[in-house]
């Protein structure tokens, strides 16, 4: 049975929007499986094409094996016997590469394979996805702020950041995301969680993962305990925290060992409050050696991490309150 | 406040220097969608709304969070378990 393209007019997703808003703040996408499933097939679609698609950074021609162009996507959400979905094709590619371990078996096979197996169109049934993560021991999640802020909100093509990045910052998200991973919990609303978080998902990883989220969260429950609102000065060490278990949360990076000792040593430095969180003077820049900082925890090397990564901090650090002002 | 961050605009710096203690925080909740304990529906102003983007491009620029990082990885097949091909089937 052929899919069913569906169009959403601006008024059908404002309905859609005002549903949303009155889920709740954290909840399975399994407890209304066919509203989520449309809200996660809207928000994949959104991206698609755009310099936010994360999907088409792995999408490659099946007979040439030459990059596909993220402007030749074409998506669309669709209706298959009354489950949402969404079909990714490339205009002039009739066979698809997705180059991502895992992502095959997330593709619903009757409507994205063709003869000789090759893949004509990526299909994915968030429904299916949901329970296929499931088997994993993963529970995927609508978190509302981060879904207001990306699929029905602060969406703009032509910018190279989602405005709910600014919210993860502002609001030391990276304490959520910490719970989410305790409770094995993953967000799934966009082509980031799709490609990065879902695919490839494997459940002997979870001990781990969530032992870490565990802990993360105790170590920030205790680092912010009493502060309402931490200052941005306060927030810098948390966020690249925070983006750390975000890297450790995608099944290519489970066994990064440079990723895990940057992640300790910056438990250590909130633990030794290297920064106070109720600490408020004016930041005046953001401290350049976070970028070398990341680079460190994302290196092949971890002896290179071992080496580098406390001396970074103790510069990220010595940054932070050099361009601070009182 | 609105002076500070005008300021802000013409002299490149970041909007971290918004956090200084008692930023008011409604700001940012009436652009980016107000999910915090009191969202505030005033509408921002030019000028504030380039500050904060501006800065937001600075703080991001380095460090992505949300962002795969890795790269990608030649799979040539993979198997379906009877369990999933058995999820796929369940739809249609």
């Amino acid at each position: 049975m052929a899919l069913t393209p569906i169009q959403i007019t601006p008024e059908e997703k404002e309905v859609l929007r005002s549903r949303f808003l009155a889920t709740s703040e954290t909840v399975p996408l399994a407890s209304d499986p066919k509203f989520f499933a449309l809200v996660t097939a809207l928000g994949i679609q959104q991206e698609i094409g755009t310099i936010h698609d994360e999907l088409s950074v792995f999408l490659f021609d099946g007979d040439t094996g030459a990059k596909i162009p993220r402007e030749n996507l074409r998506a669309e959400v669709v209706d298959h016997r009354g489950h949402f979905g969404v079909r990714i094709r490339a205009e002039g590619h009739a066979h698809l590469d997705p180059r991502v371990p895992g992502l095959r078996t997330l593709l619903d096979p009757a409507h994205s394979y063709g003869a000789n197996e090759n893949i004509h169109s990526l299909v994915f049934f968030p429904e299916v996805v949901t329970r296929i993560a499931a088997l994993q021991g993963a529970e995927l999640v609508s978190v509302r702020p981060w879904g207001i802020n990306t699929v029905f909100g602060g969406f703009d093509p032509a910018k190279s950041y989602y405005e709910g990045n600014m919210w993860e910052f502002v609001n030391v998200d990276a304490v959520r995301y910490a719970e989410l991973l305790a409770d094995r919990r993953i967000v799934f609303f966009g082509t980031h969680d799709l490609v990065s978080h879902v695919a490839g998902l494997r459940s002997e990883a979870w001990p781990e993962l969530s032992a870490r989220g565990a802990r993360t969260r105790d170590v920030f429950r205790r680092y912010f305990a009493g502060v309402d609102r931490p200052a941005p000065f306060a927030a810098v060490l948390p966020y690249a925290l925070g983006m750390l278990l975000d890297d450790l949360a995608q099944p290519m990076n489970y066994a990064s060992e440079s990723r895990k000792h940057v992640v300790e040593l910056l438990i250590e430095a909130l633990e030794t409050r290297k920064i106070g969180p109720r600490e408020r003077p004016y930041l005046l820049k953001y401290p350049p050696s976070i970028e070398r900082l990341i680079a460190s925890a994302r290196s092949d090397d971890p002896g290179r991490a071992r080496r580098e990564a406390g001396g970074i901090l103790a510069q990220v650090v010595e940054e932070l309150r050099r361009h601070a002002a009182a | 406040m609105k002076n500070q961050i005008l300021n802000l605009v013409g002299g490149g710096i970041g909007l971290l220097a918004l956090g200084n203690g008692g930023a008011d925080p409604s700001i940012l909740e009436a652009r980016f969608g107000g999910n915090g304990p009191n969202p505030s529906p005033r509408a921002m102003t030019e000028g504030e709304l380039r500050s904060i983007e501006a800065a937001h491009l600075e703080v991001y620029a380095g460090c992505k969070w949300g962002k795969a990082a890795f790269e990608p990885v030649r799979v040539v097949a993979e198997a379906l378990s009877p369990e999933i091909a058995a999820l796929h089937r369940s739809i249609g």
